[in-house]
């Protein structure tokens, strides 16, 4: 592709290219406030949620 | 010999720093200004500031002879991975980083790392430690290209080149703190970009256009069109070493990158500063293409070869463009060289001052006198290391190279981890920083100046040491009991 085989021409200009989406999609999806997401959030099971919510008052 | 288009333009481009520096001196007068530009700076300073500080002289000296030597492997080892890492490193560390900075007034890469570990003082000693190790010699070999590039940009000798590069970055970066280095990092960036588009398109229409130049490469060799090369330097085993563990997971270890996220002027401006950011660094790290055109070119007898590959840029300008062309990839190439070494120089000054003097030896320091003395530690730093780049031993050129790894593998899993898990206590995140500073820094060092990089050939340990502090720390906090921290509230 390009007068170069096909690994070459994605690794090169392919990748780096899909990367900038990346980063129209954390654009996109970028949450604004004061809280960052943490590896804990995605193993809270719901209940706890739910309890954590009702301490709060919400 | 210098021809007077560069010579005049390089002048030019040291008086415009010079006034910026001259500017943000006047607006700098608390140590927040000082050291994290007062988090007044918008989203297009701070996303180019960040690439301009990441680019150093490998970027435009370095790639090409890569390439020149191994051909496109040299792009899959060197670039192809690092707009991947600098997007994760944003998703993860930015906004992170810049709300503890705000909330807990942190200065510093060991500042934050304190904040989030409740102060501790090995967590602080440890991290200063991995940045002055880096820092100081990474300021070496910065000091020592800045020497080469003036040399071959206005014709003085490589000491009087290392002096005028010296002093011209000290007196802005003294005078205005990391307002002017930012904004300068602004200026410098735009250059390198558009220098980086013209280099790379004329590049290749010399060498016959796109497919005709990989067509010719390939006659030539076809190991320069494959993704892997059978120098083992650029082999599988590097690649996956380098370019996966460091380049793309560990990217945001350095610095230079992750404390820029602290000076932006509000989180919520986060959002398209990746975007920003990726597209200078895609542009600017294209320049390895110039290599691949410096194959035929040579071939075809149009250009000498260098005599040394990492020459191989200066012999392409000068044979195939006209000399303002030669003139502008001159003070880009420059540009890139003094954007990473003032990064380097507020790392190590800041670290000293506040991270050693104030918080590890207690020195009782008002906001007036850790100014005043970060400001001393700046002439101070770049005194001893000009000196030492003066006439630079070999172990230190060689450090110096190391110290990219260093960074990365010590902070870079210490940064992701410890961020976005609260499992990771106190103790995990010391032994990570050991890990990383001892496998990723002091072992490749010894390997590389002792053993003249006999102890795993092909092999990026600093990689290793990744991977290493990761499981470390992953291990070590799964086994010992949970700690809160004040960040997460």
């Amino acid at each position: 592709m390009f007068g170069l085989p096909v690994s070459t021409f994605f690794l090169v200009f392919v990748f780096p290219l899909i990367c900038v989406g990346f980063a129209v999609i954390y654009g996109i999806t970028f949450k604004e406030g004061d809280k960052w997401w943490t590896v804990d959030q995605f193993f809270e099971s719901p209940k706890t949620k739910t309890e954590e919510e009702d301490v709060n008052g919400k | 010999m210098a021809n007077n288009t560069t010579v005049i333009l390089v002048l030019a481009y040291f008086v415009v720093i010079l006034i910026v520096g001259y500017m943000a001196g006047k607006k700098t007068k608390s140590m927040n200004e000082f050291m994290i530009a007062g988090q007044s700076l918008g989203v297009w300073v701070t996303s180019f500031g960040i690439m301009a500080a990441v680019m150093s002289g490998w970027t435009w000296l370095g790639n090409p002879g890569a390439s020149y030597t191994v051909g496109y492997s040299a792009g899959v080892k060197m670039v192809a991975l690092s707009p991947f890492g600098l997007v994760l490193s944003y998703f993860i560390l930015a906004k992170p980083v810049r709300i503890i900075s705000s909330k807990f007034k942190c200065y510093t890469l060991p500042d934050i790392l304190a904040a989030r570990w409740g102060d501790n003082r090995t967590i602080r000693l440890l991290s200063s430690l991995i940045i002055l190790v880096g820092s100081l010699t990474y300021l070496v070999s910065q000091w020592s290209s800045m020497g080469t590039a003036l040399e071959a940009a206005m014709g003085v000798s490589y000491k009087t080149g290392v002096i005028i590069g010296a002093i011209i970055i000290i007196a802005y970066v003294a005078a205005g703190g990391m307002l002017a280095s930012m904004w300068t990092n602004f200026i410098q960036m735009i250059i390198m970009f558009f220098v980086a588009i013209v280099l790379v398109i004329k590049s290749i229409n010399a060498a016959g256009g796109f497919v005709a130049m990989n067509l010719a490469a390939a006659a030539i060799n076809p190991g320069y069109v494959a993704p892997l090369s059978e120098n083992i330097t650029y082999g599988f085993v590097s690649i996956m070493t380098y370019s996966l563990l460091i380049v793309g997971l560990s990217y945001g270890g350095q610095p230079s990158l992750n404390t820029k996220f602290m000076m932006i002027r509000h989180c919520d401006q986060l959002r398209w500063s990746p975007l920003i950011s990726i597209v200078a660094l895609v542009v600017g790290t294209s320049t390895y293409i110039v290599g691949i055109a410096g194959i035929v070119l040579v071939d075809q007898g149009v250009i000498l070869a260098p005599a040394r590959a990492d020459l191989i840029l200066m012999n392409v300008i000068s044979g195939v463009f006209s000399p303002a062309v030669n003139a502008f990839v001159m003070v880009a190439v420059m540009a890139a060289v003094m954007s990473t070494a003032e990064s380097y120089l507020f790392s190590s000054a800041a670290t000293i001052v506040t991270d050693l003097g104030k918080h590890l030896f207690g020195v009782n320091l008002d906001e007036k006198k850790t100014l005043k003395l970060t400001r001393l530690a700046i002439v101070a730093v770049s005194i001893v290391t000009v000196i030492m780049a003066l006439d630079p031993p070999g172990m230190i050129s060689v450090i110096g190279g190391q110290a990219f790894g260093t960074f990365c593998a010590g902070f870079g899993p210490v940064l992701y981890l410890g961020l976005r898990w609260k499992r990771v206590n106190t103790k995990a995140a010391i032994a990570g920083m050991t890990a990383g500073l001892v496998i990723g820094g002091v072992i490749p060092i010894i390997d590389m100046a002792l053993l003249d990089s006999t102890l795993a050939p092909g092999v990026t340990i600093a990689g290793i040491g990744m991977l290493v502090a990761t499981t470390v720390i992953i291990i070590v906090s799964l086994a010992t009991k949970p700690e809160h921290s004040a960040v997460f509230d």
